[in-house]
């Protein structure tokens, strides 16, 4: 973990995975679009490595540095994010499809031009490696042409599902005892903050037999704020807020699903009052 | 170490029938009384206790206080596969993250044993109070069942009531209104066909009834409910489990919009 003193006299801690002594390039920041709300965010490009940036903060707390005292006890923490989530949206609107169309076969270079974001221009190199995972590609002469294939996305999706089952599984033994729907509803709703709804969560919750609205209402329930959009370092997601859902998770469900009982008292404050009342408890 | 034999293994079969659609996961509390359990359901409106003492398990060894998480849902896929007729051994060792049930068929020649993984789940045990209920009513639990079934095909919500006439069930819906009297009955061949109503109050109280129609699952337990009502306490609608114990259902009342209707 290293430190950074920024221009303005700023320091900022940020927790990344360690490269080893492979590249000993510092990275860069990079402005791009947020594969699901579309604002621009920040995203950190190391040795050929996307990451996305999460910010934590504990109410109260500031860090000691080497002999120096932090006021500011925030960190962040980047961590490795699929360039093909980044792309998703790029590509998806590069092809044209209308309806029952496919679209059009383009060209990388031309696809990672984004009005206002030169930074997808640099990811040129990691694009074309991630890309060919969800695309048809075409070759004509030595240029190749790149068309995003909904199939092989909902291929690539549903492997993410698959892993992310297996994942949340060794995470918490209350996983494991969870239905097997729950879970993958689970690892839906982890996706579901990198994928816009439509269609690539339409096409992945249908494919899945699941329910787009009771995932919405789930995330509403316990969703991160989304707040940087165009801070100078930093990045929306809370780390914070995913493990209270990961935790939340089990009994924030059953709420959801029962229908919630209007009128009817509730019953341990029945019990309360009769406690204080002076009854005798059991 | 924990090591519970209990004979008539049907009862567990149908205690977690009475309780799975109700609470999804719960905490079963071993002590040296009994296997005892104390969970709300998702909305907090209804509450189920139930009880299984220690004398009646033909081999009951329970080292010091456990509390075991369960989902409710995989435990009775798990009993769904005993026998009626089968005996029933719940095993936990100390420290482990499982719990083990053994089925044993009657002559001994099949044994199953399914073992299940443990939850955590923070519970928190209400006080409920004792208390001298104003009315309370002992009736044969299908009549119970078929009554509360019956009046959710008209609405519901059941305003049940106890006077000196006996106990009146009431509702009413879109097509119309329903009323369902009973009188005390001491009269009959068997005692548990009988109807028994003692009063010291009159009371009245409106109740909904899909928690009724998941309470009255229980009535495989046991020929008879007993039914206790006071105004400002949750009623309580309890099947006895032969030798055994007991499962209590609570439930809030709904809250009155006209304080007079609860006069009758």
């Amino acid at each position: 973990m290293a430190w950074w003193v920024g221009a303005d006299g700023d320091i900022r801690v940020l927790i990344a995975p360690d490269q080893g002594s492979v590249g000993s390039s510092p990275g860069h920041l990079l402005s791009l679009l947020h594969p699901r709300s579309g604002i621009s965010t920040v995203y950190l490009f190391i040795n050929d490595s996307l990451q996305e940036l999460h910010w934590f903060k504990q109410s109260y707390g500031s860090w000691f540095l080497g002999d120096y005292v932090c006021e500011d006890g925030s960190m962040y923490m980047s961590t490795p994010i699929d360039p093909v989530f980044i792309m998703l949206p790029i590509f998806e609107k590069a092809r044209f499809k209308k309806g029952d169309d496919p679209g059009k076969f383009r060209q990388l270079d031309e696809m990672v031009f984004v009005d206002g974001h030169p930074g997808y221009q640099q990811l040129l190199p990691v694009v074309e490696k991630s890309m060919h995972v969800v695309c048809e590609v075409k070759e004509v002469g030595s240029v190749k042409f790149f068309r995003l294939d909904d199939s092989k996305v909902l291929a690539w999706l549903c492997q993410k599902v698959y892993r992310l089952k297996l994942t949340l599984l060794t995470l918490d033994k209350n996983y494991a005892a969870q239905d097997e729907k729950h879970t993958m509803a689970d690892a839906v709703s982890i996706l579901r903050e990198y994928l816009k709804d439509d269609p690539w969560l339409k096409l992945l919750c249908n494919h899945l037999r699941l329910n787009l609205e009771d995932l919405a209402r789930k995330a509403a329930g316990i969703d991160a704020l989304p707040s940087a959009a165009d801070k100078a370092l930093g990045s929306s997601l809370i780390q914070e807020n995913r493990e209270m859902e990961k935790k939340a998770a089990v009994t924030v469900r059953q709420k959801k699903k029962v229908k919630l009982e209007k009128d009817s008292q509730n019953i341990k404050d029945m019990f309360s009052r009769a406690t204080r009342r002076g009854s005798k408890t059991t | 170490m924990l090591e519970l034999r209990l004979v008539q293994g049907s009862l567990l079969k149908k205690v977690l029938e009475a309780i799975k659609d109700l609470v999804n996961d719960a905490n079963f509390d071993c002590s040296a009384t009994g296997f005892s359990l104390q969970a709300m359901d998702s909305s907090h409106v209804a509450l189920v206790a139930l009880l299984l003492r220690a004398e009646g398990f033909e081999h009951y060894r329970c080292d010091r206080n456990i509390s075991m998480g369960m989902n409710l849902g995989n435990m009775s896929k798990m009993l769904k596969c005993a026998g009626n007729d089968d005996i029933i051994t719940i095993k936990a060792d100390d420290g482990s993250d499982t719990v083990t049930f053994m089925f044993e068929s009657p002559n001994q020649d099949k044994i199953a044993d399914f073992e299940m993984k443990l939850m955590d789940i923070d519970s928190e045990h209400l006080g409920i109070p004792e208390a001298e209920y104003h009315a309370i009513v002992r009736m044969p639990s299908s009549e119970f069942s078929r009554i509360c079934k019956d009046l959710s095909s008209i609405g519901d919500t059941v305003v049940i009531s106890v006077t000196k006439e006996g106990i009146k069930f009431s509702t009413r819906g879109d097509i119309g209104t329903a009323n369902i009297v009973c009188r005390q009955n001491t009269t009959v061949d068997k005692p548990e066909e009988a109807t028994v109503i003692e009063m010291n109050e009159p009371v009245s109280l409106t109740f909904a009834l899909r928690y009724m129609n998941s309470f009255t699952k229980a009535t495989p337990l046991s020929n008879t409910v007993t039914i206790s009502l006071s105004s400002e306490l949750p009623i309580v609608v309890e099947y006895k489990i032969a030798e055994m114990g007991y499962i209590r259902f609570y439930l809030a009342p709904k809250i009155e919009e006209d304080e007079d209707e609860s006069k009758p």
